[in-house]
Order: C-alpha cells, then sequence, then structure tokens
C-alpha cells in the first residue's frame, strides 16, 4: 500500500476525472439519458394507473444502459487510446508506476459512471416526485446496484483494452455483459439438456465470467420487495473480490505493454 | 563559455544497454551494448540520424521503458531504481501529447503535485508566464499550435525544478523565438548546476549548446566526447575586419586559434564570425559510419547470395 501512494493515485485520478467528464461522449450519453427518462412523461399518456411504476420501469433501464456505455466507451479509450500515442511518456516520466495508473484510470471512470448514475438517479427522481410519490430508498439502492455492476465491466473493459485492439475491446466487454445476464438462465437450461459441448461450454463461462443477473434486483425494487442487508453485503464482496482479480491480471500485462 | 565548468559527480552510469524491440515475429536492435557516463553540469547533446535509437534511449532514462524490458545496467543519481528518482527528473518528449480536455494550468498543476509539490498557484502562473502561455491558461491543450504545445511541454518538464532535464528534440516545431526561449533555458539551467540532456538531429544546436556530444548511429555509440576535446582537433576560422578591409585567418588547432584571438585584441581588430570545425567533424564521422554501414550491408548481400 505504501509503495501504491494513494496521494499520487488520487492526483492522477483527479487529472483523468476531468478528462473524462468533459469529454463529448460522456456530455452526450448524459444529455440522452435524461431526455430518455423524460420520455417516460410520453409513455405515461400511454398506460392507465401504473405512471410511477412506468418511469420507475423506464428510468431503472436507462440508467443500467447509459452507464453501461461509459466503462465501454470513455474506460477502454482512456487505457487504450493513452496507450498508443505519446501521452502516457509525459505520465510515466513523472513518479507514477503502470499500476497506480491503472488504478488512476479505474477510480476515473468509476468516478465518471457514479457521476452519470447520480444525474439520471436525480432526474428520475424529480420525475416521481412530480407524480405525487417520493421514492428514495429504492432508488439509491437501484443506483448502488448498477454501480456495483459496471465495476465489474470496468475491471474486464480494461483488461480486454490492454489484450487487444479498443473496438474487440468495446465488443468483448458488451458480450461479457450480455453473456453475464443470461448465464443463469442458461446453466438452468443446460442443466437438463445431453449435449455436453454445450454443457462445458457454459460451465466453462460460468466459472469464468461473473453472474450479472446476481446484482440485477429491478423488480424487488421497483416493487417494493424486501431486499437483506446480508445479500447488499455479498454483492459487495462479490464485486469487490472479483474486480481485484481481474485488475491483477491487468496490472501483470501492463506491465509486459511496450510503449 | 564552458572551460571553467567542473564535471564532478556522476549522475547517470549506463553499462551494456541493449534494447530490442518484437515487431511481426522479428527482432530490431533499437540499442546495442550502450555504455557510457553522464556527470553533473554537463550539456550531452545525442545526436544521430532517425532510427538511431536517441528515443529509446531517453525512454530508457526517463522509466518509461521499465527495467527488465531492456538488458544492461542503468543507474541515476547512484541508483538503479528509476522510479524513486523521477522526480529528479524532468522530461520533455518529441511532439508531445496530452490529455486533450485539460487546461494548460491544470497540467502544471499535476506536474507540480504529481512530484511530491504543494500545489501552488504562484509557481504555475509564474511557469505560464515564463513560457509565454499565460494569457491561454484556462485554455485546453488541445487547441494549442504545435509551438505553443512544445512550450507547455518543456513548461511541465521544469516546472518541478529537476536536478536532471531530458529533452528529446526540443526544438522541433517551433519558430525563431520559441528556439531562442529553449536556447535560453537551456543555458540558464545549466548555469544553476543542473545536468541536461537532449536529443537532436541539428550538429549546430550541438555547437551552440553542448559541452559534450554522443552520436548515435544504428542502436551504438559512435562517438562520444567532449566539445573541447572536439575544438582541440578542429580547425577554427576567424573572420576579422580592420581599417584596412575583411580578412579571414585559418587556424589549424586551437592553439593556433587562441593565438591569433590574441592578436586581434592587440591590434584591436573586430571578429565578424568564427567558424569552428566540429560540425564538419561530426558530419565526417556520420559519412564514414555510413560508408562503412553501406560496405557491410554489401558484404552480407554478397554472403547471402553465396549462401
Amino acid at each position: 500500500m505504501k509503495k501504491l501512494k494513494p496521494s499520487r493515485i488520487l492526483v492522477l485520478s483527479t487529472l483523468l476525472t476531468r478528462e473524462l467528464i468533459r469529454d463529448k461522449v460522456f456530455l452526450s450519453l448524459s444529455g440522452a439519458a435524461v431526455l430518455l427518462v423524460f420520455a417516460s412523461l410520453i409513455l405515461n399518456e400511454m398506460v392507465v394507473g401504473i405512471q410511477v411504476k412506468a418511469t420507475k420501469d423506464l428510468g431503472l433501464s436507462v440508467m443500467n444502459f447509459f452507464s453501461l456505455f461509459i466503462p465501454i466507451f470513455l474506460g477502454i479509450n482512456l487505457v487504450s487510446g493513452n496507450l498508443n500515442n505519446k501521452s502516457l511518456y509525459v505520465i510515466f516520466a513523472k513518479p507514477v508506476t503502470r499500476t497506480q495508473y491503472l488504478l488512476g484510470c479505474f477510480f476515473s471512470v468509476l468516478l465518471a459512471v457514479a457521476c452519470g448514475i447520480l444525474v439520471i438517479t436525480l432526474t428520475i427522481f424529480f420525475l416521481s416526485f412530480l407524480q405525487g410519490q417520493t421514492w428514495i430508498a429504492g432508488l439509491l439502492a437501484a443506483a448502488y446496484l448498477t454501480l456495483l455492476e459496471m465495476t465489474l465491466i470496468l475491471s474486464f473493459a480494461i483488461f480486454f483494452a490492454l489484450i487487444t485492439s479498443p473496438q474487440l475491446a468495446m465488443f468483448l466487454t458488451l458480450l461479457t455483459y450480455i453473456i453475464g445476464h443470461t448465464l443463469q438462465q442458461a446453466v438452468l437450461i443446460v442443466h437438463s439438456s445431453s449435449n455436453f459441448v454445450l454443457k462445458y461450454i457454459i460451465i466453462i463461462c460460468n466459472t469464468i465470467l461473473p453472474n450479472l443477473e446476481f446484482l440485477n434486483k429491478k423488480q424487488e425494487i421497483i416493487y417494493r420487495l424486501p431486499i437483506s442487508f446480508s445479500y447488499y453485503f455479498n454483492a459487495t464482496l462479490y464485486t469487490l473480490s472479483y474486480s481485484v482479480l481481474i485488475f491483477i491480471f491487468c496490472v501483470f500485462l501492463s506491465r509486459r505493454k511496450e510503449l | 563559455m564552458y572551460e571553467q565548468k567542473q564535471f564532478q559527480d556522476k549522475i547517470i552510469t549506463a553499462k551494456s544497454v541493449s534494447k530490442v524491440y518484437k515487431k511481426n515475429f522479428r527482432s530490431i536492435h533499437a540499442l546495442e551494448d550502450l555504455s557510457f557516463e553522464v556527470f553533473s553540469n554537463q550539456i550531452l547533446g545525442i545526436l544521430g540520424p532517425n532510427g538511431a535509437g536517441k528515443t529509446t534511449l531517453l525512454k530508457i532514462l526517463t522509466g518509461i521503458i521499465p527495467k527488465g524490458r531492456f538488458t544492461g545496467d542503468i543507474s541515476i543519481f547512484n541508483t538503479e531504481d528509476t522510479n524513486s528518482i523521477k522526480h529528479k527528473i524532468g522530461f520533455l518528449p518529441e511532439s508531445p501529447e496530452f490529455f486533450k480536455n485539460i487546461t494548460a494550468s491544470e497540467l502544471l498543476d499535476f506536474a507540480l503535485r504529481i512530484s511530491g509539490n504543494l500545489s501552488n498557484t504562484k509557481t504555475v502562473d509564474d511557469m505560464l508566464k515564463h513560457v509565454n502561455l499565460f494569457h491561454e491558461r484556462n485554455e485546453k491543450i488541445k487547441n494549442f499550435s504545435k509551438g505553443m504545445r512544445q512550450r507547455i511541454g518543456i513548461a511541465q518538464a521544469i516546472i518541478h525544478s529537476p536536478e536532471l532535464l531530458i529533452l528529446d528534440e526540443p526544438m522541433s516545431g517551433l519558430d525563431p523565438q520559441g528556439r531562442r526561449m529553449v536556447i535560453d533555458l537551456i543555458h540558464n539551467y545549466s548555469t544553476e548546476g543542473k545536468t541536461i540532456l537532449f536529443s537532436t538531429h541539428d550538429l549546430d544546436d550541438i555547437e551552440a549548446l553542448c559541452t559534450h556530444v554522443l552520436v548515435l548511429v544504428k542502436g551504438k555509440i559512435l562517438l562520444q566526447k567532449s566539445l573541447n576535446e572536439l575544438r582541440a582537433n578542429s580547425s577554427f576560422l576567424i573572420e576579422t575586419e580592420s581599417n584596412e578591409g575583411k580578412s579571414i585567418y585559418k587556424a589549424e588547432n586551437s592553439t593556433a586559434f587562441w593565438e591569433h584571438m590574441y592578436k586581434i585584441r592587440k591590434e584591436s581588430n573586430r571578429i565578424i564570425r568564427v567558424q569552428s570545425g566540429i560540425t564538419e567533424q561530426l558530419e565526417q564521422y556520420y559519412r564514414e559510419e555510413n560508408e562503412v554501414g553501406e560496405g557491410k550491408n554489401e558484404e552480407r548481400r554478397k554472403h547471402d547470395e553465396k549462401a
């Protein structure tokens, strides 16, 4: 920890967060997300009696969908783009190690994701308030679980950015997200299947890739079903341990990267 | 100008440094068995054509290429752990690139804080004034011209007052005013007792600025000498003007040069131009190496054909 020098990571993260949140991509994504949440007002004209539910449903889907683009577009570009141009010469000639740089990237993208989630959360809160309902606890729970999910996606995005081209890294990260959400159902389906090849592929995927559906409690949150405290603890532990493991691989890969 | 300088403390020691890049299953030898030393207060010019290995050498010295990615030993400020002494080094890369959404003052503030110094608005503003970018301090760097980027690059390299300044082709892309600024900076830094390394293609820069020169060709050291040594072996052309008109004198060595300078002063003649033969000497080294290199290539080709 002493060698990692948290103060240097903080200085680096501050610089990189400024770089990210001033990026046109981030501003466009946040703007589009807010507009889409507001579009639920139009949707409300089409549904009767469940206006608030429709706002919540659309709002949380927008939160998850738009947060996903921040690690995919900004995270991968930050790592991959800078590794391929000379802007890192200035950084690495200063007292910054590759591990510190990766941690700086990780925390700055995570902060940008948190900023994006905050903007969408405030928009949903404002809309539900307009519809006569104050919805705080569920909204905060959804925001927290989205942040956990994006932490996992971000570690995979950085990992792919280090081993392949930016375009392929974006595709693989998106694939991880899709597989992560469908894996739980796939395991149940192949359990009764006689196709051994498919069975083993699913088992391997299930072992390597994260189960993102574990972090999806959208229905429980919308219908105000109780979620235990131990679930939040387990979800946090699951995300942290998975991310740390992937991050260790990233550090190893970055040390081998030729600048 | 540099005759009185003392080069005592060893700042850099490089022993058998080699670097091989692997590209498309091919090995490219960027540096081969380089050994040299740099002492405090030196201005070392690293001269060489494109692909000579200048930038690779500077990347190793600044720790951009870390230990383990090259062979040999590098010791800077008596330590082999480059990371621990990076705050004592300032580096300007060739055609520097920066994060595009960061402003000039934010970059300098970052450079100051990451090197372990406290954030100081006055230091940042003074530095921006020094490189003539104070009015553009809140402008994003992506909107800067090439010359402005070079100047902000220099500013981020020196804001923390490094002991060792490493500049990769600092004059490239600069107008005459910008060149003057870099030349003054190198002179001022040198008078403060700091050590400076810079790479260049330009032989005139070497002659005008350096105390020592290291010529790199194809990843190998072709020549490493002080400029005084080169001066001792070079001829000089001295153009003077007196009441009787202009005259040109060619001194065959430094002794003859100083004798003639004494004579000029005694006769109160005006010196119009002094031209040393260092540039010619360096050019000759280049030429010889290229001829030898081509000869070697020819031999290799014949050998390959036979095989």
